[in-house]
């Protein structure tokens, strides 16, 4: 093949490959491919707060736990994400997959309404990204209603949360 | 003596190599532009993955994107805000919502969070989202769809 190629360019020099606008192309698709490759796809999980403030439970009854309501706590210590469903601390993120998954109930196959809510309620320094976690860890395993716990607003006993 | 001349020896031809160059150049271009062109997409923002994130291909127009850095900081439109000046923003969006569309608001929020930062800047978010001049009742938490593996 190698021989037949040199052969045919040897009988007519007049032929030959244009390197340059090749090379150009070659870049040009080495850039184009580099570009989709380091984009990442980004999406939005949606979370609906109440139209008036504080729909929620108020602090008394928050502290008894509604049977329907699972309550997750973040809490951070030493750098350390800490889990803890309805006031039970879970050993590490694996318990507390588990520990969730247990307590949801087979949430995918229920009807909606009886799906429990979940609460999440955070410390002020727990990184967001343990947040969003936990929030599209319940949406995965088919838990649609999930809030966030807010403080008291002043003047009342209400525990406002942003509920989805 | 005058040749007659072969009139395919003078026609005109198509460079398809340049041809594509130019092509790609323009998909190149056009990428980079639609990317840039959105602000938000500067602000030095690692977000979190998350798998039920989902993509919006025609986000509403109300549509307001605060970026949350890493150090707490919240930054809109490629400006860094401070809460007092978020609040007056936020609240002066949803005036204008409200005169608009008869009394009712259709500002949302996209919050684009670092996933280092501090959750209690995102819960201040939320607060100021609920006081009754602002009033944002529809949010949406951007993450990064998980990468397909093989």
């Amino acid at each position: 093949m190698k021989w037949k190629l040199r052969t045919l360019f040897e009988a007519h020099p007049e032929i030959h490959t244009p390197l340059t606008s090749l090379i150009d192309v070659v870049f040009l698709l080495i850039i184009f491919f580099m570009f989709n490759q380091f984009k990442r796809t980004e999406g939005e999980l949606v979370a609906r707060l109440p139209r008036e403030s504080g729909v929620v439970p108020s602090a008394i009854e928050v502290e008894r736990i509604a049977p329907s309501e699972i309550r997750v706590r973040l809490g951070l210590q030493a750098g350390v994400a800490q889990y803890e469903i309805n006031e039970e601390k879970c050993r590490d993120r694996k318990a507390f997959e588990m520990e969730f998954v247990r307590r949801s109930g087979g949430a995918a196959e229920k009807d909606a309404s009886q799906r429990p809510l979940v609460v999440i309620d955070f410390a002020d320094e727990v990184p967001v990204g343990v947040t969003v976690w936990v929030f599209d860890f319940a949406k995965s395993i088919g838990l649609e209603d999930v809030s966030f716990a807010m403080p008291e607003p002043k003047g009342g006993a209400q525990d406002a949360a942003g509920r989805t | 003596m005058a040749r007659i001349q072969d009139p395919r020896e003078n026609a005109p031809e198509i460079n398809l190599i340049s041809m594509v160059d130019v092509i790609f150049l323009l998909i190149i271009f056009f990428l980079f532009v639609s990317e840039w062109s959105n602000f938000d997409n500067f602000a030095p923002v690692r977000l979190p993955e998350a798998s039920q994130a989902k993509t919006d291909p025609m986000p509403a127009p109300g549509r307001i994107v605060v970026n949350l850095l890493a150090n707490g900081t919240f930054m809109v439109t490629g400006s860094a805000l401070d809460f007092p000046a978020l609040k007056s923003m936020l609240a002066a969006e949803c005036a204008l919502s409200r005169r608009l569309n008869e009394g009712k608001n259709h500002v949302s929020l996209t919050i684009r969070a670092d996933e280092a930062a501090p959750s209690g800047a995102l819960r201040r978010l939320f607060i100021l989202c609920l006081d009754p001049q602002i009033g944002i009742t529809e949010m949406y938490i951007s993450a990064y769809q998980p990468e397909s593996k093989g």
